[in-house]
């Protein structure tokens, strides 16, 4: 690969790129870093994509396992994100967090790693779940799986948000 | 409604396909939200809020430079096309040169022909001072030619009294 459709095909993954790192890492400055490692190593190994058939499912599998091994880099460190350590937010918090979006992304963020990175790239990237199956090394029905429940989860938070603002309305 | 109700279960099931997942997208997209399907409306709002989501730096920016031929050609052509236009900016910006002209007796004189001509008259003009002020060596070279015969009896005098020593020796 030259660099003219390095410029074409992978540069124009780096939203892309950059959401997965984010949803992963709930860190924005740790996304932006892991953008920049993976377009370096990338970079160097562009000969070899000539035998990569689907170079978006093999850059977003690539940026997956690299934020993979930051996450576990830090557990080892038993250092987390700043973002990571506040991600659940305290009562202070949700009374200040009025605006239900907002609540929506702590929700999504707050989901395990596997269903997080799911739920995001079915709904947010509107990727084929045999492509999310390829990204993330799992069955299509394991991922079929990781998506409902994920979904699920955000359901019933929805709803119990919304019972939480009726009582509260009630109340008043 | 009913299908709207219906395919909603199907998402929160997984079982929804691309399609049924954009119809869903449109239809909380739209201002007609049904009141008990309102709290859902965030959900696809975050979605379409998180794909507007752009890297805070574009990854061309963090690639290493690519220092190719046709790179380096550009920068060339670059440089000398920035080269060229502060040489043109000079050129142009230059100060106006000043119009030719002469003094002659502490007068301007922009008619080139007069100037020219006036010149040529004073050219000729100290030409004939100098002639004339040569022409007393001259004179003197006459003198010296009138009296190389003098000089010749001065030398056969100076002869002459070598013989006669030489004659008065023996």
């Amino acid at each position: 690969m030259d660099s003219k459709q390095f410029n074409t095909q992978i540069l124009t993954l780096s939203d892309k790129l950059f959401r997965l790192a984010k949803s992963m890492l709930r860190n924005t400055d740790a996304a932006q870093d892991a953008v920049q490692e993976l377009s370096m190593k990338l970079w160097e190994k562009r000969q070899n994509f000539d035998e990569v058939e689907n170079i978006q499912a093999f850059t977003m599998k690539a940026m997956r396992n690299l934020c993979l091994d930051t996450i576990r880099q830090q557990k080892d460190e038993d250092e987390l994100p700043a973002e990571y350590e506040h991600a659940e937010p305290n009562p202070h918090q949700q009374m200040e967090q009025k605006d239900m979006a907002k609540r929506i992304k702590d929700m999504i963020d707050n989901l395990p790693e596997l269903q997080r990175t799911i739920i995001r790239m079915r709904d947010v990237e509107g990727m084929e779940i045999p492509e999310i199956a390829f990204i993330t090394s799992l069955t299509e029905n394991a991922v079929s799986v990781n998506l409902s429940r994920a979904r699920q989860k955000i359901r019933e938070k929805i709803l119990y948000e919304q019972k939480r603002v009726e009582e509260t309305v009630w109340k008043k | 409604m009913e299908k709207i109700d219906e395919l909603l279960e199907k998402y929160f099931r997984g079982e929804t396909t691309l399609d049924d997942e954009k119809n869903l997208k449109q239809y909380f997209a739209t201002g007609n939200v049904a009141s008990e399907l309102e709290p859902y409306r965030a959900l696809f709002d975050v979605f379409d809020q998180e794909l507007q989501e752009k890297a805070i730096v574009p990854l061309k920016n963090v690639l290493p430079k690519q220092q190719t031929v046709k790179r380096i050609w550009i920068k060339t052509f670059a440089y000398s096309g920035i080269a060229a236009a502060i040489l043109l900016t000079l050129w142009i910006q230059r100060p106006q040169q000043t119009e030719n002209y002469a003094v002659i007796s502490g007068k301007k004189i922009e008619n080139a022909e007069y100037a020219q001509q006036y010149a040529e008259k004073k050219i000729n003009k100290a030409g004939e001072i100098i002639k004339n002020s040569l022409e007393p060596m001259h004179s003197i070279q006459t003198v010296r030619k009138s009296l190389q015969p003098m000089q010749k009896i001065a030398e056969t005098k100076e002869k002459l009294d070598d013989i006669q020593n030489k004659i008065q020796f023996k």
